[in-house]
């Protein structure tokens, strides 16, 4: 049992302050972030299992934390409004190559993020290409080119 | 549900959503940066401020955590007399806890209802001796306990146990 509501306890956390930490924290990751997340899975390793080194702890932990997975995308599914607090919203930076300076302040991007997006998505050089440049759910970058 | 539209892109945006997230993360900010500095000055745990010691009839001293983690060692050092080497802690505590090592090894374990006794070997002149104990604490929260030289009144110990 224990180990269950251990599992329980550390998913929704994670999930609280993963949310906390806005959008970009689970876009492309640099190295330094991809060290990170190692990091965290070894800091989170033992308070999952309660230093319980045998095999029924190690699947009731993986089950337990699919078995959450699964159970919030029916609840997202069937409950709309709940999908936008777990997963947040999609949000325009730059609309018609303009950029919503503030919008991209809160969010934690810059024009440099946005012209990368655009030059490894699209191909494009400069921002007044850009139609609606868009910081996804996912924390991605996603790009529509003006009409040429 | 029915997604929004802003000039010809179809999207589920919602800035008054989007404002009260931000503020949301920002009060988030303020409750980690808290509970780093509560960390820091130690109220979770091995710290200046957990760090806790007592004194007791008898010439007793008894220094604890008064912060410490679920299954995770904190030391326990008594502090008596030399010429009184034997000290009791209460029964009921040590039934909840476990305790991993007494340095230095006790003589004697008397075990009684309301405290367990340690009985120490010490050498004459000797003016006060240390004893350790490493214990790991398994019950979560708030608790209580009594450390005691025999024929004295205890000293009350608080300690709070953190998951």
């Amino acid at each position: 049992m224990e180990t269950v509501i251990r599992a329980t306890f550390i998913y929704f956390i994670m999930l609280v302050i993963f949310r906390l930490s806005g959008k970009r924290t689970l876009s492309e990751l640099t190295a330094f972030d991809f060290i990170l997340l190692l990091f965290i899975s070894e800091a989170l390793q033992n308070a999952l299992t309660g230093n319980d080194p045998s095999l029924t702890a190690a699947l009731l932990v993986v089950l337990t934390l699919i078995g959450l997975d699964v159970l919030l995308s029916f609840i997202k599914q069937r409950f709309p409004a709940i999908e936008r607090y777990v997963d947040g919203l999609p949000i325009i930076l730059v609309e018609d190559g303009r950029c919503h300076h503030e919008r991209m302040r809160r969010s934690r991007v810059d024009e440099d993020d946005i012209l990368a997006a655009a030059r490894i998505g699209q191909g494009l050089e400069r921002l007044d290409q850009i139609k609606y440049a868009v910081l996804e759910r996912s924390g991605g970058i996603s790009i529509v080119p003006k009409p040429k | 549900m029915k997604t929004g539209r802003v000039g010809d892109l179809e999207i589920d945006q919602d800035l008054a959503f989007e404002a009260r997230e931000w503020r949301f993360e920002q009060v988030g900010y303020a409750v980690v940066a808290c509970i780093l500095a509560a960390a820091l000055i130690g109220l979770l745990g091995r710290g200046p401020a957990s760090h806790g010691v007592e004194t007791g009839g008898g010439g007793l001293r008894v220094e604890y955590e008064r912060f410490a983690h679920a299954h995770y060692p904190w030391d326990l050092r008594v502090h008596v007399p030399g010429d009184r080497p034997g000290l009791a802690i209460d029964s009921g505590f040590l039934a909840r806890v476990y305790l991993e090592d007494v340095t230095p090894p006790p003589r004697e374990v008397v075990a009684g209802q309301d405290g367990t006794e340690f009985r120490f070997h010490s050498k004459r002149g000797i003016g006060e001796i240390s004893v350790s104990f490493r214990i790991q604490s398994n019950e979560l929260g708030p608790g209580e306990f009594r450390v005691w030289l025999p024929g004295e009144p205890p000293v009350r110990v608080w300690q709070f146990v953190y998951p």
